[in-house]
């Protein structure tokens, strides 16, 4: 078997006596959707900052495709091909479509001035191909004219033309509405397809369960269930979430396993 | 502005660089003048830019601190009698700053080459498209690697080197420069009103190079009515600050249409 995208081993987080994480290891495999699941407070963004490299862990390592990654921070995994997304923050509302696309990563001459035609144009097709977006008349528009959704689809769609390998969500649908939830989870499919590993990282596991081949909760900064979806099911889940890991016991009692 | 901050020791560096202008070419020529005039201004912007980008203190607070000590500071360096241009202010350095040609001046001439290098800069350079990225949302620029550090950094820089040099214009055009900054003070307002009169946001992430222009002219040709018509003097100011209130409203009012 070949090795997964990016194993942790043993991630521990202190923020002076308080321990966040507490030695938290799991796998993302390649073409692997999965879903980080937790109440808030149980560590779930903490474990979203280090993995795209924003804060560092106090102990632990970081593997990508089986190899040692030391010293890990924001230009490595830029390098890697980490892009996190965050909620409501992955894109700048005053600019357009296009220029938000391209941010960070501009066409431009030797001068360093930018081939807007160019990049218009790679947009259009990008909003066309990658990923359907309804109701997106110009690349031109300005993104505070977008929905909710279409925003979150834009930030998707720009993962993807820049081949990232690894796609973080953090909380991508709890500002949405029930339409553009279903559009996102439709979206997390068809990255798959496009050779992408995604995280999405949610409360809701209801709209997890729906997309992720595998499941990994967490409670009070420890990992408490990972689990693939055939293995699972959304009532063990929910217990685990709610309940942590007396929770599943309970559960897996009543259930006489 | 762009990048969401602003400077408000705009009026005493003005003074400042003026001093420094006008002592240095007294005593090593225009050339190195001029040199030493943009220089300070860089300088000045980019202490008062490190203040606010280190310290994360808002720089409304920052700058405003900093404004009183560049005026202080321009007494410290040259008392409290006016810094004059004498020997040094020559055909050359009227012909580049102050030179009438009938029906405009050399400043207008400036005006557009700066003008045109600045629409290139913030409208089709990256480093420009940095700058709307960061003030329109820093987390969204920091999360795609954009570092927001550096890129105000180098806005405050450019900044300071285009305040160094429109002192220098002010320097030849009035030979003179008084310290303390109270002679310059109005110069923070007006830029503000003309940037916002503009239709440059406050919070930062919109604005554009003509509309800057626009303002500017706009605000300088009422200012001119205002005196023609024999206006008193706190017309002008009570104009400006008029101007900038309502303009903020109506760019709120345009910020809510576009969400």
């Amino acid at each position: 078997m070949s090795s997964p995208l990016l194993s942790v081993k043993g991630i521990t987080k202190k923020y002076g006596p308080n321990t966040v994480l507490n030695d938290v290891s799991f796998d993302i495999g390649k073409n692997e959707v999965v879903g980080l699941l937790g109440d808030n407070g149980a560590g779930k963004s903490t474990l979203v900052k280090i993995m795209s490299g924003v804060v560092d862990a106090t102990q632990g390592e970081f593997f990508w495709d089986g190899k040692k990654v030391e010293g890990i921070n924001r230009e490595k995994t830029e390098e890697l091909g980490v892009e996190t997304i965050f909620q409501d923050s992955a894109l700048v509302p005053q600019m357009s479509i296009t220029r938000n696309i391209f941010m960070g990563r501009e066409i431009t001459n030797k001068l360093g001035l930018m081939k807007l035609k160019a990049m218009d144009a790679i947009t259009a097709q990008v909003l066309d191909s990658v990923v359907t977006i309804e109701g997106i008349k110009s690349p031109k528009q300005l993104v505070a004219s977008l929905s909710g959704g279409q925003a979150q689809a834009v930030a998707i769609a720009r993962a993807v033309h820049f081949k990232r390998s690894l796609l973080i969500l953090d909380e991508p649908t709890s500002a949405l509405a029930v339409r553009a939830t279903e559009a996102l989870l439709d979206y997390l499919r068809q990255l798959k397809g496009e050779g992408v590993s995604s995280v999405l990282v949610t409360h809701n596991l209801h709209h997890a369960y729906q997309v992720c081949d595998r499941h990994i909760v967490m409670n009070h900064g420890r990992k408490i269930l990972d689990v693939r979806k055939e293995e699972t099911n959304v009532e063990e889940l929910t217990a685990a979430v709610v309940g942590g890991a007396e929770g599943i016991r309970k559960y897996r009692e009543s259930k006489g396993l | 502005m762009i990048a969401g901050e602003f400077d408000l020791s705009l009026g005493p560096a003005i003074t400042f660089n003026a001093i420094v202008f006008i002592k240095v070419s007294e005593s090593a020529g225009v050339w190195v003048g001029i040199l030493a005039g943009i220089a300070s201004g860089v300088l000045i912007a980019l202490v008062n830019g490190s203040i606010v980008v280190f310290t994360k203190i808002p720089s409304f607070i920052a700058t405003l601190g900093m404004s009183f000590f560049w005026a202080g500071a321009s007494i410290f360096v040259n008392g409290t009698t006016p810094a004059i241009l004498t020997t040094s202010r020559d055909a050359t350095m009227v012909f580049l700053f102050a030179q009438d040609f009938g029906s405009f001046r050399s400043q207008l001439v400036w005006l557009i080459i700066i003008g045109v290098i600045a629409y290139f800069f913030l409208h089709r350079h990256k480093l420009g498209n940095h700058m709307f990225a960061v003030g329109g949302n820093e987390s969204a620029a920091e999360a795609i690697s954009i570092n927001p550090k550096k890129i105000k950094l180098v806005a405050f820089g450019i900044f300071g080197g285009l305040v160094g040099f429109a002192s220098i214009l002010i320097a030849v055009r009035t030979s003179s420069m008084q310290p303390g900054g109270s002679a310059t003070q109005d110069f923070t307002l007006f830029a503000i009103a003309a940037a916002v009169v503009g239709g440059t946001s406050l919070n930062g992430g919109r604005g554009s190079v003509i509309g800057i222009i626009v303002g500017a002219a706009l605000i300088e040709l009422i200012r001119n009515g205002l005196l023609l018509g024999r206006a008193p003097g706190f017309y002008i100011t009570l104009f400006v600050g008029v101007t900038i209130v309502i303009a903020s409203i109506f760019n709120k009012l345009m910020e809510g249409k576009a969400r």
